[in-house]
């Protein structure tokens, strides 16, 4: 039996609209199971109402629901770190080292040698990278109109984006924020100076670790993201 | 069967029976599964959405299971499949089962000693 459209968008509805539920993967998985369900149970004579009544018993309520969620979320992160790990281990301990040490070497070459200059030319990049890396993210267009970053909680914004959109948001931020911090911590803003001593250590460090949290980020999000396939 | 023994008899065996389910059938979606357990058990065995969906979604973390979602009757739908990891963690589990209800089974069936 197939429910008729205003059926659907009762489920729809009341899944996206009460407050329980924000992560738009899960409501589409819900969405569906909602709608096969109750129409399972009105072939059987009962009635809409009543059988999605039932359904939602079967997931403990509404209490249920937000601590499938919970879990949902949970268990997309972690999965979604651990791919991260397993790629980030690479450029670390595994062959590509190769990449990671000529990279660490050049940017501490570049700020001891051209101090300041270097450090903005190398934030710029990583303003860029940024940018094309993030091109599969920032056309998440839907889901970027409903986020209300003033308005929602930390949690919220978390369940929303789960998975790898939430990894590579956490990532964006902190490989974007690392070295402006290192800079506004560790150096004079208007010193024209070379960098010396720990600081050029510590900020071709965070750089680098920017760069490379990056091209992870880039590998996990290759298949969508057009920018990425063209440059690659 | 007692629905409340029932759930906990389940709770262990849960993500064996999906894999079990998977390997047979290939691709399944939540409520097809529901649906299938029901239909092999005669009514005997039933799996609330509460519980399954979060095995579902630790097996797909864990990288047992992989979906892919297709569009039917204008709603998506997303369906779940074994891994080539998935495939052999689903020949060990199920073994690891089997041996361990046999065992059970054992122990059920044990036979009053014979006092002397």
């Amino acid at each position: 039996m197939n429910l008729i459209p205003d059926q659907l968008q009762a489920i729809n509805w009341q899944l996206h609209h009460n407050n329980v539920l924000v992560n738009d993967a899960l409501i589409a998985e819900l969405t569906d199971h909602f709608a096969a369900a109750i129409a399972g149970r009105m072939a059987t004579g009962e009635d809409f109402d009543a059988a999605g009544q039932h359904v939602l018993t079967q997931f403990g309520g509404w209490r249920g629901l937000a601590d499938l969620q919970t879990q949902y979320v949970r268990a997309q992160n972690r999965a979604a770190w651990q791919a991260f790990g397993r790629i980030a281990r690479q450029y670390v301990a595994g062959p590509r080292l190769l990449i990671t040490l000529p990279l660490l070497t050049g940017t501490y070459w570049l700020l001891t040698q051209y101090g300041q200059r270097a450090f903005w030319a190398l934030l710029i990049l990583n303003v860029a990278i940024c940018v094309v890396v993030g091109w599969a993210d920032w056309n998440w267009k839907p889901d970027n109109q409903k986020l209300d970053w003033n308005r929602m909680y930390p949690a919220d914004i978390r369940n929303r984006l789960a998975g790898l959109k939430w990894v590579a948001n956490v990532t964006y931020v902190v490989a974007l924020n690392v070295p402006i911090y290192l800079y506004l911590f560790f150096f004079p803003i208007f010193s024209e100076r070379p960098f010396d001593g720990i600081y050029p250590v510590i900020s071709a460090i965070g750089i680098t670790a920017g760069y490379v949290a990056f091209a992870c980020i880039a590998e996990l999000t290759y298949r969508q993201n057009p920018l990425v396939r063209r440059f690659a | 069967m007692n629905s409340t023994n029932n759930a906990q008899l389940l709770k262990g065996s849960l993500s064996v029976m999906i894999l079990r389910l998977l390997e047979d059938r290939e691709r399944m979606y939540g409520y097809e599964i529901t649906q299938k357990v029901k239909e092999l058990t005669a009514g005997e065995l039933t799996i609330t959405e509460g519980a399954l969906y979060p095995a579902l979604h630790k097996l797909e973390a864990d990288g047992l299971l992989t979906t892919e979602t297709q569009i039917v009757d204008g709603r998506a739908r997303k369906y779940y499949s074994l891994t080539k990891t998935g495939q052999t963690a689903a020949v060990d589990r199920i073994a690891d089962l089997t041996a361990f209800l046999n065992n059970l089974n054992l122990v059920l069936n044990l036979k009053p000693s014979v006092q002397l």
